[in-house]
């Protein structure tokens, strides 16, 4: 039928013992939407640089609640991030010094560039007085049969 | 994640650390402190055995850069590919991340062991 859309979401307390849960929610919801296994590598390590931000920078060491949803709309997928932490804009970014030599090179600051480089778009919006919500997508996922 | 840590003498002392499961944001100071604590006890040389690590995400090659550094003392280290820091046997997935963030420049990937030591 069209116009319906196969999803699935999770909420979870902010920390990073929690990182290998999410994973395992975007690998076993991913391959339920049939996306190919090597977007959903590319994903996954986008939704955890996403959310090791949120946990180390956003939440300020809070544990606060964590919301995670992938929908599957014909041949891409949404996936979105929910905080609840105070407003930050990732919609621009700089490249890291990747052919820099690593005495020169700043540590970190390699996160947000991983997730613009597994999606076709990135929307970092801020939700007033709930926080913040970082929506991606990347088009043409599913696996050819 | 677990580190496992062998000794080879190859044309030089080889520190091995043998890492098995995640290395994310919330293993990666682990990784750290022992390369730390291996450093400062004398090692000169470490050879990373990446063969069991299951993901890695950016807080790992944060890691591994920071030993890269700390291993790298002379300026000349630093021109080059690593002396001192080499990696073993990575993942598909994980050589994508090294490659993808410009660590294969500076970090020599090897596919067997004692061609590993060796290069040391």
């Amino acid at each position: 039928m069209p116009g319906l859309a196969t999803s699935s979401e999770i909420t979870i307390e902010g920390r990073l013992e929690n990182l290998g849960e999410v994973r395992s929610f975007v690998t076993q919801s991913g391959e339920r939407l049939g996306i190919a296994s090597d977007i959903l590598t590319e994903l996954k390590l986008a939704v955890d640089e996403a959310v090791t931000n949120i946990i180390q920078h956003g939440h300020g060491g809070d544990t606060k609640d964590i919301n995670i949803s992938m929908i599957a709309i014909d041949n891409a997928v949404e996936i979105v991030i929910q905080d609840q932490a105070p407003p930050f804009d990732g919609n621009a970014y700089s490249e890291p010094m990747l052919s820099t030599p690593l005495d020169r090179r700043p540590y970190g600051g390699m996160g947000l560039y991983l997730i613009h480089q597994a999606s076709d778009e990135v929307k970092f919006s801020y939700r007033p007085g709930r926080g913040n919500e970082l929506r991606l997508v990347r088009n043409a996922v599913v696996k050819r049969s | 994640m677990q580190i496992q840590v062998d000794q080879e003498q190859g044309s030089a002392q080889v520190t091995i650390l043998r890492i098995s499961g995640d290395l994310d944001a919330s293993t990666h100071n682990e990784l750290q402190q022992k390369a730390s604590e291996m450093i400062e006890s004398g090692t000169s040389n470490i050879l990373l055995d990446l063969a069991g690590v299951s993901f890695m995400g950016s807080a790992g090659l944060r890691a591994i850069h920071a030993i890269t550094n700390m291993l790298n003392t002379e300026q000349s280290d630093h021109t080059i590919q690593s002396k001192h820091l080499k990696l073993l046997n990575p993942s598909e997935e994980v050589s994508k991340i090294i490659k993808t963030l410009g660590f294969d420049a500076y970090l020599e990937i090897h596919s067997d062991q004692s061609e590993a030591i060796n290069s040391f």
